[in-house]
Order: structure tokens, then C-alpha cells, then sequence
């Protein structure tokens, strides 16, 4: 096979809406004709749930657990439009080490040539929220993924994840690892949101690939176990998934960020706070809230 | 006298705290006594040095396991990845050679692996923990079952003590977690804490009765077993019964030393947290100094020990007994000693780092310097009416770095080097003796503590200064293992750094 494989990490703090904006790039790339995995690294294995009409599939750690070994027909299942689904799984909440599963599961993959076999052209890593130890940061350390995108809302715990992340591409950008594509807004419809998101990425020298708003269309096509891209493909919000991987398919360089330091992001969040509350005084709740 | 600080130990805690930071122990030091002294009694903690580069080092896993295994009627697990428990059952070889004669008890080590492998670490180790308990059980049916905590248990942060708590109801034998993970301090010697919390937390039971005639002594490795057998002897004459404390003592001995006389020291970095926590948690009374070595302090360390078994008048006569055989041979012995005006480079544990330059001085000989394995605030002052007694000499403090002593030893020429059986073999143009041997060790010469250890040890002192041409040879004709760029540094300390 001669073409190429592109692997992209997604990353983003739990809840941010990461796994639904992954999916959601998974199928739009499919759509568009594109073999494509997308491989859950979090151990509430939830990630493909939309892709597989809201089921969730046994897990290679699960599987492992059992068996020793994995052959990877076990633990891959096909999604919609043929997309095929990893899960990586991990340990109950509170025991193990959910770090060390994500590098078990991936150099398995690695290490089996999997993603050559299945003739892939895009291989997909949603990944837990926040680096917080090795493991999670296995999918940007050399030889795995090439670009990483990170889901941000405008919430500050949002960003300071986003800022986490920078700081672990920053420490393996000299040795081969994944550089920064840029950062997926979403959740962006009051225009503050978006100047709190623009100013982010003009200060840690990134950029944003897509803005994406929030949308009910989103939750309705959940609700029936699909993605936008499947349950309402015409719809606007579909459109929006759809211009987002165009432009990831298209993406070709990526950059080293200059995530802050601790103090400058404080600094940073401060203004912003202040901003806000002049900006909104007479609705200080519902403002405090947003961010 | 040192601004040093005793915390009580809290013996609630899953395990002891590092020394790094109950203490403020030190493994890395190089000055006078003088300058040390100084700076101590002026108020100034000890100086904590990073080395950027080490030679070797210790594991608080090893630390805890080649000590703990000999418990009788145990069995230990080691949980972490097979790798941990490698060279446990060497033990067995060298144990197995003390006769029956002298006193070893039969008895087999039984030690185990959880085996941890990938799989475990990802979801954790409690199956593996579980399964390697109850396999002790069934195979072993010990009365005691140590579990020694691994860098890999210790990473994922497995519930031992949950584990522990959960099996402990079903299963007759103690559970004992020690938790001596690798990693978590620069001072190997916290594992001694480590174990000692988890002994008198989970093994020893609160006393029923007091037992006048029992005496605690703390036997780390480097009691040997013919100071076992001495002090064995000079307890008996006396109507005491010794109980060497944890090493080869049997689990339902350990169970009751809440009910000695008193708990006596040999090794103060070995017996300080045991002696403490048996203390504050049964009121077992205790002193910390002197080790029985050399004349004097073994007079010392035995009338501390009448004072709490009331054995007053036995050992006043003991003392006598044994001096008049003694003093004439020690006398006799100063006559041939060849060695005054020699120096003496001695390399040891604490105990003994403050008592041998004292003999050394009484033989006449030179201390050239002094290096313990680590400093601990609690040894200065001993070490200050050392340094009262004979004058000033280099202190050093080295966890195992042979290529410091190297560089000390070039620069200083003792006539005799004596070191530890453990901390590594130096070029030297002078004579070279162990100081101590360990453990198993059952010849006649291996007994150092109390009256006739001094006697012991003055003939090997004697005998390798009478002899110093196998180190010459190899000092002639060896290379040297470092470059010349090593011994032109003023500093030893070059690769230490506060």
C-alpha cells in the first residue's frame, strides 16, 4: 500500500465534548472517502459509542485481561460507514495504572503493523483530557501520531488543559513527537467565548482550526447513538464537522506551542475575568457561569 | 548539643516516614569532625548533597528483604515483577552453612513473588497480592506472612493495607506490610523503619505480663552469628535470656518483646526506630549507646541492661570474670602490636564508626578518617566525645561510593584501610581487614561484641598490618581503576552539590 497514514491525537479535558467532536471528524472523513480507525485511549471507553449506534465494544486491555493474547480482529470493530473502533479500556476507577494501559494498548497496535494491514489513511486517538502522567502522553511521543488537535471551550479549566497538553508537545517536540495542528473551539456562540479562545491561541502561538458552536442537533443525534455526520447529515452542524476535517485532511504542518507558565496563565485568566465581569456587570451570575 | 528534634512516631501510619525528612539524614558529607561538630552544635541542620553522579546504591526493597526473610515461621512475599525478589534464596545457601552445633535453628526460608506482569500493573496488583497470600498459606502454612511493597506496587498505588485488612480475618498467620518501595527515599536506611513500623504495628502483641530476664537485643546483619553465640554465653552467666531482634528470631518470639526487660542497641541506624516505636507503643524502656564493643562500652551497655532486669550484682561479677580473663590477654596483646604510630582509615556503620578510631587510639594508631554509610543527627554526639577522646579526623559520609574512598585513601596512605563487607574494594598500598563480617558468619574471629570481640578484633588489625604485601603487590602492579583527573580534585565531594 502505497499511500500514506496519517495519525492525529485529539485531546481535551473530559467532558468538553472531545469524543463527540472526534467521532464526528471520523465520520465526516469517511464520508468524504477515507479509511479511517478512531482509537479511544480513556478508560471510561465511551469514545466510539456514536459511531457503533451507542453500544460499547469489548476493549483490547479487557481483552487482554482474559486472554494474554490479542489478536487485533478481537478488539476492532467496524462503525459506521466501515470506520473501524478501538476502545483501549483500562483499570476499574481507583486501581492500576489507566497511564500504563494506554502505552499497553498502543505498542500492541504498533508493534502488530495493524494500521498497515487495515490499509488505513487516517488513525484517530481520542485521548483523556489532561496529560497527567507518560501514558496519556504516548500518543504524542515519537512515532505515533504526527498532528494533535485539542477540543477548548472558552471555560478557563478548558484551557488550562489546552495549556497542559502544550506544555507536553513543547517537552517532545525535539525528539520526534507530534506537533501542535491547532485548537478546535467549541462550544462558541457568545462572541466573548471566541475572543477568550482567539486571544489564547495569538498568546501561545497556535492557531484555531474551527469554531464550533453549540448545537441541539448534536444532542438529538446522540440521543439515537449516531453522529451529527450520520443522524442529520444536512444539517448546518454537520456542515460545520464536515468544513473541520476537510480542513484536518488538508492540514499538512504543524507547530511547536509556546504553551504559559503558571503564573503568566493565572495573570492571563485574571484579565480575562476582569474583562468579563465589565463587560457583563449587570449579569455577573450567568457571565461566571459561561466561563 | 545538636538542634536535632525527635518526632514520636505515629504508629497509626501505613508505614514510617523517610529519614530525609523525620531525621534529616545525610548521605553525603566530607570535612573534619571539628567542622561538623561546629556547624551541629551552633544550631545548623546537616547539609543534604545530591550526588549528580553515584556508583552504586541501595534499594529499600533489599534493605527490607535480606534482613526480614530470616524470620522463623514466616513466609515473605515479595509484590512486584519477578525481578524484585532476585538472589532472596542465596540467603538460603549461606545460612544453611552455620552448624547445627552453634545454635541455628532449623528452619527453611519460604519467599514468594506476586509476579506482577503487564497486565497487573494496568489494573493493579490486588489479584496477584490475594493469590500469592493465600498460596503462602497453603504451601507454607507460616505464622507470619511479610509482604515487601515493590517500585511497581508502589507506582499504581495498590491497597495493600486495604488487602491486608480484607484477608486478615480468614487467615491465622499475621499480615505484614512493609512498605520499602525502591524509590521513595535516598536514605536505604528508611527501609530499617519501615520494617520496624510494620513489626510492632501488625506482629508484636500488647504485653500480657511483664518478663524481667528477657533482653531485646537489635541484630541487624552485621551481628554475626559468633557474636550471637558470645553474647549468648555472657546473658546466660548472668540468668538472662537474649532475644536478638528481628533477624532469625521466630514469629511468636517477635510476638511477645513487649514483654523484655528492656530493649539494647548494637547498631544505632539499624535499632533506632524499633527501640522507639517498642517503646511508645509498650512502653519497653530502651537506651540508645553504647553498641557493646571495645571494654568499656561493653561495661556500659551491660550495667544499662542490669538497671532495668535488676541484675545489678550478676553483672558487677560478670564484669570482673570476664575482665581478669581479658585485660591480661589485651595487655599482652598491646606488647606485640606492631602498628602504633600506623593510621587507620575506617569505613563502617555507625556503631562501629565511633567505636573503632577510640580502640584504634587506645592501640595507638592515627585515625586518619572516618566513613559511615550515612550521618543521622542522633550519632553526633557520640561522635563528639569521640572527637574529645582523640582529636580531629576526616568525617565522610558515603552510601557505597568506593571511587570517594579511593580518592581518600590515594591522598591519605593509611597504613590500614578497614571497611565494611560491603561498601566495595579500593587499590590501596596498605593493609586491608574487614571490620566487621555479617550475619552468618560463624568463625571465632567474626565475634567483635563485648570482652573477647575486642581481643578478636585487635588480632586482625594486628594481622594485616603485619602483613600488607598482597595489597602492595596489587597496588604495583594493578592499574588503577580511575583516571589521574579523579585524584587531582581537591574536592571528594566534586559530584555532590547541595
Amino acid at each position: 500500500m502505497s499511500k500514506k497514514l496519517t495519525q492525529i491525537a485529539i485531546y481535551g479535558k473530559g467532558g468538553i465534548g472531545k469524543s463527540t467532536t472526534t467521532s464526528n471528524i471520523s465520520a465526516a472523513l469517511s464520508v468524504a472517502g477515507y479509511k479511517v480507525m478512531q482509537f479511544g485511549c480513556d478508560p471510561k471507553s465511551d469514545s466510539t459509542n456514536t459511531l457503533r449506534g451507542g453500544t460499547y465494544i469489548p476493549t483490547v486491555l479487557d481483552t487482554l485481561r482474559e486472554k494474554n493474547v490479542v489478536k487485533p480482529e478481537e478488539v476492532i470493530f467496524e462503525g459506521f460507514n466501515g470506520i473501524y473502533c478501538v476502545e483501549a479500556g483500562g483499570p476499574s476507577p481507583g486501581v492500576g495504572c489507566a497511564g500504563r494501559g494506554i502505552i499497553t494498548a498502543v505498542q500492541l497496535f504498533k508493534q502488530k503493523k495493524v494500521f498497515e494491514e487495515y490499509d488505513l489513511d487516517y488513525v484517530i486517538y481520542d485521548v483523556l483530557g489532561d496529560v497527567v502522567c507518560g501514558g496519556f502522553a504516548v500518543p504524542i511521543r515519537e512515532g505515533i501520531a504526527e498532528h494533535v488537535f485539542t477540543v477548548s471551550s472558552a471555560d478557563f479549566m478548558a484551557i488550562f488543559a489546552a495549556n497542559n497538553l502544550f506544555k507536553g508537545i513543547h517537552k517532545y517536540s525535539n525528539n520526534g513527537g507530534a506537533l501542535l495542528g491547532g485548537v478546535i473551539a467549541n462550544s462558541i456562540n457568545e462572541p466573548y467565548a471566541k475572543d477568550i479562545i482567539d486571544d489564547f491561541v495569538d498568546v501561545t502561538k497556535t492557531q484555531v482550526v474551527e469554531y464550533v458552536p453549540r448545537s441541539v442537533t448534536v444532542t438529538q443525534s446522540e440521543l439515537q447513538g449516531k453522529t451529527t455526520v450520520e443522524a442529520a447529515p444536512d444539517s448546518k452542524q454537520a456542515q460545520v464537522y464536515k468544513q473541520l476535517a476537510e480542513k484536518i485532511a488538508n492540514h499538512t504542518e504543524s507547530k511547536v506551542p509556546e504553551p504559559l507558565g503558571i503564573e503568566e496563565l493565572r495573570n492571563w485568566a485574571a484579565r480575562w475575568g476582569e474583562t468579563l465581569l465589565s463587560l457583563q456587570s449587570g449579569e455577573v451570575r450567568s457571565a461566571a457561569e459561561k466561563i | 548539643m545538636s538542634n536535632f528534634e525527635y518526632k514520636k512516631i505515629n504508629i497509626d501510619d501505613d508505614t514510617s516516614p523517610k529519614r530525609e525528612d523525620s531525621m534529616g539524614s545525610i548521605k553525603a558529607y566530607s570535612g573534619k569532625v571539628s567542622e561538623l561538630l561546629e556547624k551541629v552544635n551552633t544550631g545548623n541542620p546537616l547539609e543534604w548533597h545530591n550526588r549528580s553522579f553515584e556508583q552504586a546504591s541501595q534499594c529499600l526493597l533489599t534493605q527490607t528483604v535480606n534482613r526480614i526473610l530470616t524470620i522463623r515461621d514466616s513466609a515473605l512475599i515479595i509484590h512486584g515483577p519477578v525481578g524484585c525478589a532476585q538472589g532472596s534464596y542465596g540467603y538460603r545457601e549461606i545460612y544453611r552453612n552455620v552448624p547445627i552445633q552453634l545454635q541455628r535453628p532449623n528452619f527453611q526460608l519460604n519467599i514468594l513473588s506476586s509476579n506482577l506482569t503487564e497486565q497487573d500493573i494496568v489494573f493493579g496488583g490486588e489479584k496477584k497480592l490475594r493469590q500469592a497470600i493465600e498460596t503462602s498459606v497453603q504451601r507454607y502454612n507460616p505464622k507470619s506472612i511479610i509482604i515487601a511493597t515493590s517500585c511497581a506496587s508502589g507506582v499504581m498505588g495498590d491497597d495493600i493495607e486495604g488487602i491486608v485488612e480484607s484477608m486478615q480475618p480468614d487467615i491465622e498467620a499475621r499480615l505484614i506490610p512493609i512498605h520499602c518501595e525502591g524509590f521513595r527515599s535516598q536514605i536505604s536506611q528508611s527501609a530499617f523503619d519501615a520494617t520496624a513500623h510494620a513489626i510492632v504495628k501488625y506482629l508484636v502483641k500488647a504485653p500480657e505480663k511483664k518478663q524481667k530476664d528477657l533482653v531485646n537485643i537489635i541484630a541487624p546483619f552485621s551481628v554475626t552469628w559468633a557474636d550471637r553465640v558470645e553474647l549468648t554465653r555472657l546473658f546466660t552467666k548472668i540468668g538472662l535470656r537474649p532475644r536478638f531482634i528481628p533477624d532469625f528470631a521466630s514469629t511468636d518470639e517477635l510476638v511477645e518483646i513487649s514483654e523484655a526487660a528492656v530493649t539494647a542497641p548494637t547498631c544505632p541506624s539499624y535499632g533506632f526506630y524499633l527501640q522507639n516505636a517498642l517503646y511508645e507503643k509498650f512502653g519497653v524502656p530502651f537506651f540508645r549507646e553504647p553498641a557493646p564493643l571495645g571494654i568499656e562500652y561493653t561495661e556500659i551497655w551491660f550495667r544499662n541492661i542490669a538497671k532495668y532486669t535488676g541484675k545489678e550484682k550478676e553483672v558487677e561479677e560478670l564484669i570482673k570474670e570476664e575482665k581478669a580473663q581479658v585485660l591480661p590477654r589485651l595487655e599482652e596483646f598491646k606488647k606485640t602490636f606492631k602498628g602504633k604510630d600506623s593510621s587507620i582509615f575506617v569505613s563502617a556503620g555507625q556503631a562501629r564508626a565511633v567505636f573503632i578510631p577510640k580502640f584504634a587510639a587506645e592501640l595507638g594508631m592515627n585515625v586518619a578518617a572516618v566513613n559511615t554509610l550515612e550521618l543521622d543527627p542522633f550519632i553526633m554526639e557520640e561522635l563528639q566525645s569521640v572527637y574529645e577522646q582523640i582529636g580531629d579526623f576526616e568525617v565522610h559520609a558515603s552510601d557505597v561510593q568506593p571511587f570517594e574512598q579511593s580518592h581518600m585513601l590515594n591522598r591519605m596512605k593509611p597504613d590500614l584501610y578497614t571497611g565494611c563487607p560491603f561498601m566495595g574494594l579500593y587499590k590501596r598500598d596498605g593493609s586491608h581487614v574487614r571490620n566487621h563480617s555479617y550475619r552468618s558468619d560463624f568463625s571465632i574471629q567474626s565475634n567483635q561484641f563485648a570482652f573477647k570481640g575486642l581481643l578478636n578484633y585487635g588480632f586482625i588489625i594486628q594481622r594485616a598490618l603485619n602483613n600488607p604485601s598482597l595489597n602492595k603487590t596489587l597496588h604495583e602492579k594493578r592499574p588503577t581503576p580511575y583516571k589521574d583527573w579523579w585524584y587531582e580534585q581537591d574536592d571528594i565531594l566534586a559530584y555532590a552539590r547541595q
